[in-house]
């Protein structure tokens, strides 16, 4: 039965592919055709994995996560800029005493799992995640500073501020501690399908004397997946 | 050209049937061992956008995970009341390896297994032609591995006792 449905099938596929393919493209098809008869005893059941869309995700203090990742949560984008302060005593300016820097992020969770993974108001959450999709790409993760700190004409430079990364149970920290440079720098990089989150500590150097004011400048901070 | 597709076709058809017996006879004299037809499986959601897991607090992660259904249903007609195991298979795939854990509804035995290996999922007589289960399969793999959509093929083999 099955030898005269593929002798029928052969009539067909001749009838369609003898005057203008080459023969041994013809013999390929009816021979593929063919064997496939044989090959349907058992099946399989196939479930197919994918990391998802091409997509790209960075927290700095608060976050637009709706729920938790482990919950099902989606990611979504959140407007708020919060702010890394300090106040310095008068007795103490310039004597090179570092002064720890406290922010307005409330974010202690990590939107991964809810984990209390930061401890403020002394540290900012700062986490990302990068899926290239099918094309490739290594995302990489900035901060950009400006020179200085301004307060009208005044200004404290921008390499007084630093960083120290750290998170509750962290074994293993994936950004570099460091210091505003006034300018790009690279604090690290994502391979595929990464979720990376860590937690910074800032401090203020605070070894030069500047006019009495309040300073301010925005560090930006940029994740890009070519 | 005509004269020459027609033999290609009348003796690959069936030659195509018997190297697939040919091989279940090799694989009876060393083994006993039989692939079983799950063509009645169904799988609830067969496509999975995988999502990251918690990274254990090293602060980066690409364990990624999902979960589905699977109605499973393996027709063992030709080895009713025989004895033997059955094992659930997945084959090794060129992206990153995987492992699958399940929670069975009491028929199959609840396991886990990782690419290029096998799992018991029954053992003792067979008894019906048909044997059904449901069961929940959730699946890890490393995210950093995933460079494309992989199509991981589970199948089943049984085992006859001599």
């Amino acid at each position: 039965m099955i030898a005269e449905s593929a002798k029928q099938y052969g009539r067909i596929v001749d009838r369609l592919l003898s005057h203008s393919r080459p023969l041994w493209r013809s013999t390929a098809v009816v021979a593929l055709l063919a064997c496939t008869f044989g090959a349907q005893a058992a099946h399989a059941y196939t479930i197919t994995i994918t990391a998802g869309p091409r997509s790209i995700y960075l927290q700095v203090g608060a976050g637009g996560y709706t729920g938790t990742n482990a919950s099902g949560g989606t990611p979504g984008n959140n407007a708020t800029i919060n702010v890394v302060s300090v106040t310095v005593p008068n007795g103490v300016v310039g004597s090179g005493a570092a002064q720890a820097m406290t922010s307005n992020s409330t974010v202690s969770q990590s939107p991964i799992d809810g984990f209390a993974f930061c401890n403020p108001p002394a540290q900012v959450y700062i986490g990302a995640w990068s899926r290239p999709g099918s094309g490739t790409g290594v995302a990489t993760l900035t901060v950009t500073s400006p020179a200085n700190l301004t307060s009208g004409s005044d200004t404290i430079p921008f390499s007084q501020i630093s960083w120290v990364m750290s998170g509750n149970g962290d074994t293993v920290f994936q950004f570099p501690n460091g210091t505003f440079t006034g300018g790009t720098q690279t604090l690290g990089t994502l391979a595929r399908n990464t979720w990376k989150e860590q937690c910074m500590t800032f401090s203020y150097a605070n070894t030069v004397v500047p006019a009495a004011g309040t300073y301010t400048g925005r560090a930006v901070y940029t994740l890009s997946l070519p | 050209m005509k004269q020459f597709i027609l033999p290609v076709l009348l003796c690959c058809t069936p030659a195509g049937a018997s190297v697939a017996f040919a091989a279940q006879d090799d694989v009876v004299s060393s083994g006993r061992v039989f692939r079983v037809d799950d063509s009645g499986t169904v799988v609830l959601d067969p496509v999975l956008e995988m999502e990251w897991q918690p990274p254990g607090r090293s602060g980066t992660t690409s364990l990624v995970a999902g979960s589905t259904r699977v109605s499973v249903q393996l027709n063992l007609a030709a080895w009713v009341g025989r004895t033997g195991r059955i094992y659930m298979t997945l084959p090794r795939t060129p992206g990153p390896t995987v492992r699958a854990t399940w929670r069975t509804g009491g028929t199959l035995l609840p396991g886990t297994v990782i690419s290029g290996d096998r799992t018991l999922v029954y053992a003792g007589p067979v008894t019906s032609s048909v044997l059904r289960d449901l069961i929940d399969i959730a699946l890890e793999a490393d995210g950093a591995r995933l460079t494309q959509p992989e199509a991981l093929a589970f199948g089943f083999e049984i085992e006859l006792d001599q």
